[in-house]
C-alpha cells in the first residue's frame, strides 16, 4: 500500500458509552420485565439507570428502590458495580484497537481514539464511524462519537450528545462556542464563580481575556480551553496492550440459556478482536470458559483452520458454538481465553477490511460448519497408496492441505460403502476380477479377495468381492459405481 | 434497426416475455458431455442457479453426470467445491481417478437434513464454493427457494439431489431433470427448465464411467452370482 509523504491531520473520536451500568444486565431477546441498576446512598437505594421499560412505567433515575418497585412491581434491580463497569471499559479501550493504533481511557465512560491515521483504511471518516457505530449496536453497546482535531473537543463534543463530526480546527471555534459549560466538567468551586458573573458558554468564556481569567480561577482554567483548540498540546497515555488475552465477565443476572450469553460473548470477541489487531497477530484457537455456581466449568474450544484476527470471523464461529452448548446450569461467568496466537499478514487483513461490503473467506466459511456440526463431520479426502480398499484413503481434517498422490487406480467406485454388505440381489458379474492381497505377515488386515464389477437387473454397478478364504463364495458389496 | 441490434434491445427489457427466448442466455457452464450440453438450457450446467437432479436410485450414473465439472473446476481453475450430505464415503481413489483436486473438495457430513440445508446455503452463498452438490434426504418448495436465491447471490451452481418421487412436488430452482436408468443408458430428462424447454436425452454409460476407470461395459466374462434376494440398504 503506497504511503502518502505528509503525516494525516490528527482526528480524534471520543467513544462515549452512557449506558455502560444497565448494559452489564444480561437479558436474553424474550425477557420481556423491565430492569433497573441501583446505587446505595446512605440510607437509600436510588435508581441509577433503567432500560426502555422501566423507564415507560416511570422508573426514572433518582427514584428510589421501594418507590420504583411500587409503580413497576416486576421491577429487576441490580447493585452497580463500579468495578466491574471500569472493567467493561478496559475492554472496550482494547477492543477499540480495531479501528485505530492510538487508543486512551477517559474514566468513567469514554475512549479516546485518533482516527487521522485510519481514515485511509476504512474508506472515509463517514464509513469509519458507521462501522463503530454499527459494530458497537451489535454488542448492544449504546455509544454516542464526537470527532474533533483535538482530543478534548471531541470528548466535550460526546459529553454533549453532539455527534456531528468537525474536522478542521477553523470549524471547531464556532462550534465550541455554542457548547454549554456543563460537559467541560469543571471543579465546582469554578463552576459557580462562572454562573455568578452570567457566563453560560464555552463561547463566552473563550471571550474573556485569558489573562483576568487566569487571576480569578487559575492556569488550570486557560489550559483547558487552551488544549480544546489546539493552542496547547493535549498528550494522550496510551492504553497498555496485555502480553495475552484473558478476559472475564461476571454476569449481575445468571444466564440460563446460550441465547443471552451470546452479546456478552461478541463484547469479548471484539476486545479480543482489538488485541489481535493490535499485536498483529491472529487468533488459531480460542476458549469460552462458562464458570457456575456449583459445577465445574464448561470449557468450550474452538479451533480455527487459519490464524484470524477478523470480528466477524472470530465472533460468528464463536456463537455458532456456543449455540449448540447444552448449558448443565446457569451460567455466572463468562470468560474468553486466547493462547495459541500467531502472526497474521496484515495486508491480507487490511485488503479484507477495506474492500467494500465483506464477502467471508474459506476458512471463515468452513469454521462456521465446523463449529455447528463438530471437526467430524467437515473434511476433505485423499488417497493412500495401499492395496486395501478400506485404507487407500483417508480424511483430513483442513480443508486446503495436502495434495493428491497421482496414482491411477484400476476401477473405483465413486461411493464406498463404510462396511461391506452381503450381497442380496441376484447381480451380474461384468468385469474380470481384480485380485486385492496383503501379506500374510499383517496378521489384523490379512486380505485376500477378488473383486469385481456387477450389475442388477435395473442398471445399478455395484463394486463386489468375494473373499478367497470363505468357501461359500459369498459375494459382497463393497461400492457403487454412481 | 438490424435482427440483432432489435434482440439486444428486446434483452434489456425484463418486462417483455419472449415466447422463444433463446436458451444460450442463462448462464452457464459445460458439463462436458456434448449431447448433454446441447439438451440443456445456457448449454451447460446453469450458474447462479439451482439444478434439482431426480434420481431413481443410487448408481445410476448419477454423480458421474458432475464429474467432469468438479474435474474442471478443482483442477483446471482452482475453485473449491463441496458435497453435502452424500449418502455414502465418496472414495478418494475414483474421485482422484477422474482427475479432482481433492484438497478443494469439502465434504460436509450434516448431523441432519436440515443443517444439510443450512449448509449448502451457507456455502452457496458465500461465493466461495462454484459448486455445491447436496443429497437432499427432506425439503420443501420454501427451503429450495431459500438454495435457489443463496445460489444467486453467490453466483455458484447448486445441485440438489432428491427421488424421483418428488418430481410432483412444486419446487422454485431454475432446472430440474428426472435422472433414470434405461436399457443400460442414463436417460436425462428436462420436468421444468426455466426460460426455455429441454429435450430427453440417453447418455451412454460409456463417457461417464471411464473416469471411475472402469473400462466399461466389460462383457468377456458374464457369469450370474446367486445370492438371497433382500433390498440393499445404504451401509
Amino acid at each position: 500500500m503506497p504511503t502518502s509523504r505528509r503525516a494525516a491531520p490528527a482526528l480524534w473520536s471520543a467513544l462515549r458509552y452512557p449506558a455502560l451500568p444497565l448494559e452489564r444486565l444480561t437479558l436474553a431477546d424474550d425477557e420481556t420485565r423491565p430492569h433497573a441498576v441501583t446505587c446505595q446512598q446512605g440510607p437509600r437505594r436510588l435508581v441509577l439507570q433503567a432500560d426502555g421499560r422501566a423507564i415507560a412505567l416511570g422508573v426514572v433515575p433518582g427514584l428510589t428502590l421501594s418507590g420504583a418497585r411500587a409503580i413497576a412491581p416486576t421491577l429487576i434491580a441490580v447493585e452497580h458495580d463500579a468495578d466491574a463497569v471500569t472493567a467493561r471499559l478496559d475492554q472496550l479501550a482494547i477492543g477499540a484497537y480495531r479501528y485505530s493504533s492510538r487508543v486512551s481511557l477517559v474514566p468513567p465512560d469514554a475512549v479516546l481514539i485518533e482516527i487521522g491515521a485510519s481514515l485511509r483504511l476504512f474508506g472515509g471518516l463517514g464509513a469509519l464511524l458507521a462501522r463503530v457505530r454499527e459494530e458497537a449496536e451489535a454488542d448492544r453497546s449504546e455509544i454516542l462519537i464526537g470527532t474533533a482535531p483535538t482530543p478534548g473537543a471531541a470528548l466535550l463534543l460526546a459529553r454533549a450528545g453532539d455527534e456531528r463530526p468537525v474536522r478542521t480546527g477553523s470549524a471547531l471555534g464556532s462550534v465550541l462556542a455554542c457548547l454549554p459549560l456543563a460537559p467541560l466538567q469543571l471543579d465546582e468551586r469554578i463552576g459557580k464563580g462562572l454562573a455568578r458573573s452570567g457566563i453560560r458558554s464555552i463561547g463566552q468564556l473563550l471571550d474573556l481575556p485569558p489573562a483576568s481569567l487566569s487571576r480569578r480561577f487559575g492556569h488550570a482554567l486557560v489550559d483547558t480551553l487552551y488544549r480544546l483548540d489546539g493552542r496547547l498540546p493535549d498528550p494522550q497515555r496510551p492504553v497498555a496492550i496485555p502480553p495475552a488475552f484473558e478476559q472475564a465477565v461476571e454476569l449481575p443476572l445468571e444466564a440460563s440459556s446460550t441465547g443471552a450469553l451470546s452479546f456478552v460473548l461478541r463484547r469479548l470477541v471484539s476486545a479480543l478482536a482489538g488485541f489481535l489487531r493490535a499485536r498483529d497477530l491472529g487468533a488459531g484457537e480460542l476458549t469460552v470458559v462458562l464458570r457456575h455456581r456449583r459445577r465445574v466449568p464448561t470449557r468450550v474450544v474452538l479451533r480455527f483452520s487459519e490464524p484470524t484476527s477478523d470480528r466477524e470471523h472470530l465472533g460468528r464461529t464463536a456463537e455458532e458454538r456456543l449455540a449448540r452448548t447444552v448449558l448443565a446450569e446457569p451460567v455466572t461467568h463468562l470468560a474468553l481465553e486466547s493462547d495459541v496466537l500467531a502472526a497474521v499478514d496484515r495486508d491480507a487483513v487490511t485488503l479484507l477490511d477495506a474492500a467494500g461490503p465483506r464477502r467471508a473467506s474459506r476458512a471463515e466459511i468452513v469454521d462456521a460448519i465446523v463449529a455447528r456440526f463438530g471437526q467430524e463431520r467437515v473434511y476433505t479426502v485423499r488417497t493412500i497408496d495401499e492395496h486395501r480398499p478400506e485404507t487407500s484413503w483417508g480424511r483430513m481434517s483442513n480443508p486446503g492441505t495436502g495434495t493428491t498422490a497421482s496414482v491411477a487406480w484400476p476401477a473405483r467406485p465413486l461411493w464406498l460403502l463404510d462396511r461391506p454388505e452381503r450381497a442380496t440381489a441376484a447381480l451380474e458379474i461384468a468385469s474380470s476380477p481384480e485380485r486385492i492381497e496383503t501379506g500374510w505377515w499383517q496378521a489384523t488386515t490379512d486380505t485376500r479377495r477378488d473383486y469385481f464389477v456387477a450389475r442388477d437387473v435395473n442398471g445399478t454397478h455395484y463394486w463386489v468381492f468375494r473373499d478367497r478364504a470363505d468357501a461359500t463364495g459369498a459375494v459382497w458389496v463393497h461400492g457403487l459405481f454412481a | 434497426m438490424t435482427v440483432t441490434a432489435l434482440d439486444a434491445l428486446l434483452s434489456t427489457r425484463t418486462d417483455i416475455r419472449r415466447g422463444q427466448a433463446p436458451c444460450e442466455t442463462l448462464p452457464a457452464r459445460s458439463s462436458g458431455y456434448a449431447p448433454l450440453d446441447a439438451a440443456l438450457p445456457g448449454r451447460g450446467w446453469p450458474t447462479g442457479a439451482v439444478t434439482e437432479l431426480l434420481v431413481e436410485r443410487a448408481g445410476i450414473g448419477e454423480l458421474s453426470l458432475l464429474l467432469p465439472l468438479l474435474r474442471t473446476l478443482t483442477a483446471d481453475e482452482a475453485l473449491d467445491v463441496a458435497l453435502v450430505a452424500p449418502p455414502y464415503t465418496p472414495y478418494a481413489p475414483a474421485l482422484a481417478n477422474a482427475g479432482i483436486a481433492l484438497e478443494r473438495l469439502l465434504i460436509v457430513d450434516p448431523p441432519s437434513p436440515n443443517d444439510g440445508l443450512w449448509a449448502t446455503e451457507r456455502l452457496l452463498r458465500s461465493g466461495r464454493y462454484a459448486a455445491v452438490l447436496l443429497w437432499a434426504a427432506r425439503t420443501t418448495s420454501t427451503r429450495q427457494r431459500r438454495l435457489q436465491l443463496a445460489a444467486v447471490d453467490g453466483g455458484g451452481i447448486g445441485i440438489v439431489y432428491r427421488a424421483i418421487e418428488e418430481a410432483v412436488d412444486h419446487s422454485p430452482v431454475a432446472l430440474r431433470l428426472a435422472l433414470r436408468s434405461q436399457a443400460g443408458a442414463l436417460s436425462v430428462a428436462p420436468v421444468k427448465v426455466r426460460g426455455g424447454a429441454g429435450r430427453a436425452i440417453a447418455l451412454d454409460p460409456q463417457l461417464f464411467d471411464a473416469p471411475q476407470g472402469a473400462p466399461w461395459p466389460i462383457v468377456h466374462r458374464t457369469a450370474r452370482v446367486r445370492a438371497p434376494v433382500v433390498p440393499l440398504h445404504p451401509g
